[in-house]
């Protein structure tokens, strides 16, 4: 970074760790580091020790993968959930975002990411190897897919389904249509088809 | 050709802030909060990387339009660094495909080398119906993926100027012609088939080929694409078919192509 060469070695560090996150670029980054700089030391010293309290304490949960402070993770060990239905979704921010719905009382399983050909992440990338586990031990009875609606999501649903229908539990998928507060003009066929297909009685 | 363009905007890119394309989504990637980068092999400009504001979001007007392996009608606007989709309709979905996990697998390798293939911003109209029409063979629950795939990579390779030399020798140009139950030296390097003299003098990618495939090579290069389906090659064939496939396009690719190792294990977890 060529625009970084008179600043303080320690500073261009800051920068190059903000740009490695997703999303943020080169301007972003040098935005973030000389914020920091400007603001109280107080505050980057809480930011930098809530980094290491997260990096050094969170595992994962041996049961549903889900990132956690303790395993088994409070999903896990809660005794009013459901045992008998698992939901399977790609990351921990899609449990965050099913749990807000306060709609699904069973347990999840995470996957930590979609099947990506294009990209060379395979079945062995992911945690589907730790879901089989689990329903070997034959408590669980619905296995309800929750990857996103995208080419990878479809692909690793219809791969995982492959993989449990031997095992004799029932599988589902989450409901594909319209979305609330949009125009039905604007759906695409796919979506448009699907929502037909899962019509239900009114 | 039922997918060929009546839309004239090929002078339109240079003119104007906006443009229209008709494109095969090849892939696309996430970008940012909620974006997305996908690139379309459109017919007008070739293979394009383009990106799509808020593709993710719940309420999006274009994610499902721009999904991969998705052909569609996209209006675009051109950006300082990137262009972008702006409004965008499918015309053909590929439904099938997309229901059934080997058809998905074998379409998405089919995209995967093709993006192989072109270079950015390089018009291949030819190409591009080669591809939708392969995609339109496999949209069928009954069509043989193997059967389309195998006669896809021989017509691509021909399309893109890298099909192997079949009835003479690639090197002394000698006239050879195969016979079944036979078999001949092949070489990746020199492009084809090679005379036994010739063949001494290589060691590197070279390998044996029977002449029952070089004569389906042959044959499948003058069939057009829609007539896939009506081929009648045995398993060994195929078989044999395949692994000269694959050997040769990974010389001429010289890079690894993905999502062939998630073909192998979809057909691995469906035997």
């Amino acid at each position: 970074m060529p625009q970084n060469s008179f600043s303080a070695k320690s500073i261009t560090r800051l920068i190059e760790e903000f740009n490695k996150l997703p999303g943020i670029g080169p301007r972003s980054a040098q935005k973030l580091a000389y914020h920091l700089i400007r603001n109280s030391e107080e505050d980057a010293r809480a930011l930098a020790e809530s980094i290491v309290e997260v990096v050094s304490s969170v595992v994962f949960c041996e049961s549903c993968q889900n990132i956690t402070q303790k395993s088994p993770c409070s999903i896990c060990m809660d005794p009013g959930r459901d045992n008998a239905v698992i939901c399977v979704v790609e990351d921990p921010l899609d449990v965050l975002a099913i749990e807000r719905s306060s709609a699904f009382v069973g347990k999840y399983h995470v996957f930590h990411g979609l099947l990506s050909p294009m990209d060379g992440i395979g079945p062995e990338k992911l945690r589907i190897r730790e879901l089989l586990e689990r329903l070997k031990q034959g408590d669980v009875n619905e296995v309800l897919i929750a990857t996103n609606p995208t080419l990878e999501g479809e692909a690793t649903a219809m791969y995982v389904k492959g993989l449990i229908a031997p095992l004799g539990v029932l599988v589902t998928r989450l409901a594909r249509g319209l979305p609330s507060g949009t125009d039905l003009e604007f759906a695409d066929s796919m979506t448009l088809a699907r929502a037909l297909e899962g019509r239900q009685e009114f | 050709m039922s997918y060929s363009s009546n839309n004239n905007s090929s002078s339109n890119l240079t003119r104007s802030s906006h443009y229209r394309v008709k494109g095969l989504v090849l892939k696309h990637r996430d970008m940012g909060e909620s974006d997305r980068l996908v690139t379309v092999f459109t017919r007008e400009h070739g293979k394009l990387t383009l990106s799509v504001r808020g593709a993710r979001k719940t309420k999006t007007k274009l994610g499902g339009h721009l999904e991969p392996l998705v052909y569609g009608d996209y209006l675009i606007i051109r950006g300082r660094n990137l262009d972008s989709v702006i409004q965008g309709q499918i015309i053909t979905p590929f439904k099938i495909i997309k229901n059934n996990l080997r058809k998905m697998a074998e379409c998405i390798y089919l995209v995967d080398l093709v993006d192989h293939f072109l270079q950015d911003a390089d018009p291949q109209p030819s190409i591009l119906d080669l591809t939708l029409d392969a995609l339109k063979q496999q949209d069928n629950l009954n069509s043989n993926g193997d059967l389309i795939i195998r006669s896809f990579e021989i017509k691509l390779l021909q399309e893109t100027g890298f099909s192997p030399v079949l009835t003479s020798c690639a090197d002394c140009g000698i006239g050879v012609d195969p016979i079944k139950n036979q078999k001949y030296p092949f070489s990746a390097a020199s492009g084809g088939l090679l005379c036994l003299d010739c063949s001494r003098s290589h060691s590197n990618w070279l390998r044996s080929i029977t002449g029952d495939t070089l004569l389906a090579m042959n044959y499948i290069q003058t069939v057009p694409v829609e007539k896939f389906a009506e081929l009648t090659l045995g398993i060994e064939l195929l078989s044999e078919l395949e692994s000269v496939s694959r050997w040769y396009i990974s010389y001429v690719v010289d890079k690894p192509i993905e999502a062939l190792v998630f073909l192998d294990q979809v057909r691995h977890s469906l035997e």
